[in-house]
């Protein structure tokens, strides 16, 4: 039975009143819309990585073949596209228990190596598959359509809510299952994976789940984005994705669920701000940022948070502190 | 047409490949042994490497005789202050190696785009080094291929030098065997690691200036060497220099064979399916070293 948090109501009563005090700026909404897709994408990222210890990058490719199932079914086929975005989920569900069986064989260093080399593989098919997938050049997809409602770019704020329920209903499940005894296997095989298997923990069941479930909200989210953006191009896998939500995961903190969701906010609005008159210095400044909250909190921005006092009494009163730590 | 000649007209391209990718992971292999970390700002550094010589031959004299020794030595200084000031403070804390291998894939941000922000995003070329082609019966060889081809072995013989005969290198080699036993005969790690990075870096930077040769320079250079790099380390054995330099050339002649037979645009998904076959077959590398994140 699927237990709903009090602060994911609070979050998504304060996101559901957000659109209202930005009435007509759009392009705000926008951004709020994009930083929402990213937030979920990480946050089942973060169930993988953060809690279960597989440190691998093939979230984006599950991203991507949402987004890819979604576009091809809607204009090669001419499914309707709400059916698409269901059915990208589900193909991301599939083809993540595919690749999760050689994966999970695959350890530390190794897991790495064989989700990037998977990435570079699926950018050749796009490219060389250009009959379904439209090469480079991509595919022009068209809006999903709900009786009268239209969610595009050009529909804001459908979209955003749209986007909304599909992000709140992805945090439900990821909390509930991180709450769940699936949640306390994987945080166990992460921390000593030997120990875990003697007291009878299924580490390929485990690790599989973590695959799959965290893959289900990301080829929905892909779908919707192909949809939302109305266009869908082999740029989806680049590797700067790649990198913008790895900083979103250490900015927030890996294992915290909640830290990415936040960072997602921060870091897409930093990101946005920074255009116009610093375009050239944005990734130097969120390169920059990143690697100094890996050398100074670790641990992310959930840390800070949680530790706010601590770090203002070191920087005030060094000497108290210092006092209280020797104690 | 594939005829004998052609054939092996692509082995000696395949050849001069090898010898890049033999120069790119034979420095990250060492970085890997001795520091156990996987370095991503080692694609960065052919990046540098290559602009260095680039520099080097538009505003000094010299030419190549100045322009390649350059492109190693400011790679090393800059390997070795990314060791001192950036990876040696994070090391002790906890999660220390999987957060050093984050920081240095946003390092290579930074400098990608720190070369764009400098010197601009046009494609740069380097005049060739020697212009010449020979003809040997029906084959036909670059005399640029031919000295890239040989480069590359040479330097790997000075890397070996240095490694077996200098104390600094055989301090490298102890700590890479056994940290805890090098730290008890009283050697310094810590200056160890600074060595190896800059080591690692300085070859980075010497396959850069040579991959700028064949190719353009562009910031974004570095990025393809160094992912098929991964292949070339994880087919030699993690850590082992002397696997590495046997793979590079193995996976060079196979990607000149690919690109010669099925056409360019498959020569790096084919390599890449390759990889994921392997690692398929043989989760723990050819060597079997396990190795956690």
């Amino acid at each position: 039975m699927m237990k709903i948090k009090p602060e994911i109501i609070v979050f998504a009563f304060i996101l559901a009143i957000l659109p209202f005090l930005f009435w007509g700026e759009v392009y705000i909404i926008h951004v709020l819309i994009i930083s929402m897709i990213f937030g979920v994408v990480v946050s089942c990222w973060d169930l993988s990585i953060g809690y279960a210890g597989l440190f691998h990058i093939g979230q984006l490719l599950f991203f991507a073949l949402g987004a890819y199932t979604s576009a091809i079914l809607s204009i090669h086929l001419e499914i309707p596209s709400w059916i698409g975005v269901i059915a990208a989920g589900f193909a991301a569900f599939i083809f993540s228990i595919i690749i999760g069986m050689p994966c999970i064989r695959v350890r530390g260093i190794y897991l790495l190596f064989l989700t990037f080399a998977l990435q570079f593989v699926a950018i050749g098919m796009i490219l060389n598959y250009s009959k379904w997938t439209g090469g480079v050049t991509g595919l022009l997809v068209g809006p999903i359509m709900l009786g009268n409602l239209i969610f595009d770019q050009f529909h804001v704020v459908e979209s955003y809510y749209l986007c909304l329920c599909i992000f709140i209903l992805s945090i439900i499940l990821l909390k509930n299952v991180v709450e769940s005894n699936i949640g306390l296997a994987l945080t166990s095989l992460r921390d000593s994976e030997k120990y875990a298997v003697t007291r009878g923990v299924n580490a390929f069941k485990y690790k599989m789940l973590a695959f799959a479930i965290g893959s289900f909200p990301t080829g929905v989210i892909g779908g919707f984005y192909t949809h939302y953006t109305g266009l869908v191009s082999d740029t989806i896998l680049a590797f700067s994705f790649n990198i913008l939500f790895l900083a979103i995961l250490i900015l927030g903190g890996r294992g915290t669920l909640y830290g990415p969701l936040i960072a997602s906010f921060f870091l897409t609005f930093l990101n946005e701000s920074l255009r116009g008159t610093f375009e050239l210095y944005r990734t130097i400044i969120y390169s920059a940022i990143v690697v100094l909250i890996l050398m100074f909190f670790p641990k992310g921005m959930m840390e800070i948070i949680k530790n706010a006092k601590l770090i203002f009494q070191e920087l005030i009163m060094p000497e108290r502190s210092q006092a209280i730590k020797n104690k | 047409m594939i005829t004998v000649d052609s054939i092996i007209a692509t082995i000696i391209s395949g050849l001069m490949l090898g010898s890049i990718y033999a120069l790119v992971s034979v420095g990250l292999t060492l970085q890997w042994g001795a520091v156990k970390i996987l370095n991503f700002a080692h694609g960065a550094f052919i990046t540098l490497g290559a602009y260095i010589a680039w520099l080097s031959l538009g505003n000094l004299s010299g030419g190549w005789i100045i322009a390649l020794p350059m492109a190693a030595i400011v790679t090393f200084v800059m390997g070795a202050a990314l060791e001192r000031f950036i990876m040696n403070p994070m090391r002790p804390k906890p999660g220390g190696l999987a957060n050093i291998t984050i920081s240095t894939l946003f390092i290579t941000i930074m400098i990608t785009n720190s070369i764009i922000l400098i010197i601009g995003p046009h494609f740069r070329t380097i005049p060739p080094i020697y212009e010449q082609t020979y003809y040997f019966g029906p084959i036909v060889a670059n005399a640029q291929q031919i000295i890239i081809a040989l480069l590359g072995p040479l330097s790997l013989l000075l890397l070996m030098l240095f490694l077996s005969k200098s104390k600094s290198g055989m301090a490298v080699r102890a700590v890479a065997l056994d940290k805890d036993g090098a730290s008890l005969c009283g050697i310094n790690i810590s200056r160890s690691y600074t060595y190896a990075i800059g080591v690692g870096a300085a070859l980075a930077g010497l396959a850069g200036a040579l991959v700028g040769v064949i190719y353009y320079v562009t910031p974004n250079m570095g990025f393809d060497s160094y992912i098929k790099s991964l292949f070339v380390i994880t087919l030699g054995g993690l850590g082992r220099v002397k696997g590495a330099i046997y793979a590079a050339y193995i996976i060079g002649i196979i990607e000149a064979l690919v690109a010669h037979l099925f056409g360019i645009f498959w020569a790096t998904p084919v390599l890449f399916l390759l990889f994921v076959f392997f690692l398929v077959v043989k989760p723990r590398g050819l060597y079997g070293i396990e190795m956690e994140l």
